[in-house]
């Protein structure tokens, strides 16, 4: 009797921790929208969504100005894409290289070496990308007579491209590593080269997984913080030049958390409004990349 | 029509070729990252001192007058850069010469940079340390860990050993998953919003930043832990029930020992990206300059990456060594976190 007792209280226990998790997950949404509404009741949501201005200020009749969101999408769009552009290919090939090419003694060493470079804080890549790539990028600019923004684009994406490459060739290699063996068997019994074989079958076999890694990657990417808060600006420029300084959509959180913290202020609850987006927007990759893909999995072995 | 079988291998060898190519490339430029950082941070070890002529411990202490050695002071910033880098700086040209003077009457010399690691953050490049910041994060993994840790393994050991299997189970596990990848900035905002705003807790606490972190490693430490309860043979808690165990002797004397390392490791990595993480504590008002380490979970208190931040931020150029070498000793840290990790997987792996 005195057993099945306790099994009730651990299992209320345990019921009570879950419950817990899910308060949490309905606070930060709750929180998020309750904020962003209050936002959207002082700027209208259609002109935040497609402003062509980012200036946040408040005129003195009390109306707020200048919150238009276009221009960080675009700057985080180029960031993420210049990102994406060094780290998926690069990311991919590393994932093959270890999966299929390298000796197990290798792979052994490399794997949680990639694991680790995967967990260094992005506050460090930050800090080389506006101390050390900033100045060299520039210089080399000049050499070829191209003015470059000591805050360009170029130079923020390249290091979150670095950043997101062991993180993404880490989930590839998973991804890859994982397919059953007699897929290779096949493939090579037929008289295919280890190529023909990575390209024609494994690779396509395991899609639905590296398009996962790739979401995760892009979503990882798009919320990053502390790279471009070091490595980016402040001006919002609508633009496409990558060597040009653009802002991000955190950037501006932080920067309109960090200044004067009146909680009334349009400003302050601007950056609801920004962080309500960037939820929505990161939450529609991971749901994608973690179920939505399922639908294709095949199933072998 | 089919390539010739020379083609084939040519563009095997090639392919092959491109794929090392790639990991040299990603190697050698987290290597750059590295050196980058380890070049610039090794000199805050060290700081520079003049020996001063005023022997003014004789006047304090009348049982050491024999004692005749000059105290070494701490040189400023602009001395310390210049004879380390031979960056001029500020400096006027009497004032290199008079450096110049010193060195050569040997009494000025680098020492040991104790006061980096016992001293706690200041507008002097030369008088900042990182004591401070070490403490605020002791403090806040502190909490991150008491907070996260039961309620994290608990979530975990009801959804993979009690929940039953229906549409809320699902909503929740789904939910858990996004949670785990959602930007950590988010976490910032919740914190405010929450704790400081709505609970009304003291702003730059470390109880505030520990909450907050500790609500970013909760679905982290969920996920991990349920892989590592899933892992545990399905035969193990058979064999138990069939020996007449009940659910809870089965759980407690059997799956959990089992997964323990596997839960471990989970708990160990999330502490470590806790440690390293700058965007939600800014988002909760942890930015500011605290020069004085925290004596409890209510003080006013910064994190080790939140000091790096605020120090590579400022214009003077004595604090860019200072950043980088605060940087290794985060990075230093991070490590040992990630080798306690391995070495349990590998003790206690079976």
């Amino acid at each position: 009797m005195r057993s099945l007792f306790l099994e009730r209280i651990v299992h209320i226990f345990l019921l009570i921790c879950a419950l817990a998790a899910i308060i949490v997950t309905i606070g930060i949404v709750v929180s998020l929208i309750g904020e962003a509404f209050r936002f959207f009741a002082r700027v209208s949501i259609f002109d935040f969504l497609f402003g062509l201005t980012w200036a946040p200020h408040t005129l003195s009749t009390g109306e707020a100005k200048g919150f238009g969101i276009i221009p960080l999408f675009i700057g985080t769009a180029l960031i993420t894409l210049i990102a994406m552009i060094v780290a998926v290919p690069c990311g991919t090939l590393v994932a093959i290289y270890l999966s299929e090419y390298a000796s197990s003694s290798t792979r052994q060493i490399l794997k949680p070496l990639l694991e680790t470079l995967a967990g260094i804080p992005t506050l460090v890549y930050g800090f080389f990308a506006a101390t050390t790539l900033a100045p060299f990028l520039k210089n080399f600019a000049e050499f070829f007579h191209i003015s470059l923004s000591s805050e360009s684009a170029l130079n923020a994406g390249l290091v979150m491209g670095i950043m997101i490459l062991p993180y993404m060739s880490s989930l590839a290699e998973d991804a890859l590593h994982h397919l059953p063996f007699n897929l290779r068997e096949g493939s090579m019994g037929l008289g295919a080269t280890s190529s023909e074989t990575i390209l024609r079958v494994l690779l396509p076999a395991a899609f639905p997984n590296l398009m996962a890694a790739f979401l995760l990657s892009l979503s990882r990417a798009i919320g990053e913080t502390m790279i471009v808060v070091m490595a980016a600006g402040l001006s919002a420029n609508l633009t496409f030049n990558p060597l040009s300084a653009v802002t991000t959509v955190t950037v501006q959180i932080v920067n309109l958390l960090t200044g004067d913290q009146e909680f009334d202020n349009a400003k302050t609850l601007a950056a609801f409004g920004l962080g309500f987006v960037l939820f929505i927007l990161t939450l529609f990759l991971n749901i994608l990349a973690l179920y939505g893909i399922k639908r294709y999995k095949r199933i072998y072995g | 029509m089919i390539p010739s079988l020379k083609m084939r291998h040519l563009k095997e060898r090639w392919f092959k070729r491109a794929g090392l190519i790639s990991l040299c490339f990603a190697l050698l430029f987290l290597g750059c990252v590295l050196a980058d950082i380890i070049y610039k941070g090794y000199p805050a070890f060290f700081r520079t001192e003049i020996a001063s002529n005023v022997g003014y411990s004789l006047f304090l202490n009348p049982h050491a007058s024999y004692h005749t050695e000059k105290p070494w002071v701490v040189a400023s910033d602009d001395v310390d850069l210049y004879f380390k880098s031979g960056h001029k700086g500020k400096l006027t040209p009497k004032q290199i010469q008079m450096i110049k003077e010193l060195e050569r009457q040997n009494q000025i010399r680098l020492s040991f940079n104790t006061n980096f690691f016992l001293a706690s953050d200041s507008r002097e490049p030369e008088l900042a340390g990182i004591w401070g910041g070490i403490i605020g994060s002791f403090l806040t993994l502190l909490i991150t860990f008491i907070t996260a840790f039961p309620l994290g393994v608990g979530t975990a050991l009801y959804l993979e050993e009690f929940a039953p299997r229906n549409r809320l189970t699902h909503w929740v596990e789904a939910n858990i998953n996004n949670l785990a990848a959602v930007p950590s900035i988010l976490f910032g905002l919740l914190g405010l919003v929450f704790f400081i705003h709505f609970m009304g807790l003291p702003r730059p606490s470390a109880l505030v930043g520990g909450l907050t972190l500790g609500l970013m490693s909760l679905p982290v430490i969920v996920v991990t832990t349920r892989v590592a309860l899933s892992s545990v043979q399905q035969t193990l808690k058979e064999a138990a029930l069939g020996l007449g165990a009940t659910h809870l002797q089965v759980l407690f004397h059997h799956v959990i020992p089992a997964a323990l390392p596997g839960i471990m490791t989970g708990v160990i990595l999330s502490l470590a990206r806790a440690l390293g993480e700058t965007a939600p504590l800014l988002m909760i008002g942890m930015v500011a300059f605290i020069a004085t380490p925290p004596s409890g979970i209510l003080d006013p208190t910064t994190v080790l990456p939140v000091q790096i931040f605020n120090w590579s931020r400022s214009p003077e150029l004595g604090f860019v060594e200072n950043t980088s070498g605060a940087i290794l000793i985060l990075l230093v840290m991070l490590m040992l976190l990630n080798c306690i990790a391995v070495f349990i997987r590998k003790r206690f792996e079976t």
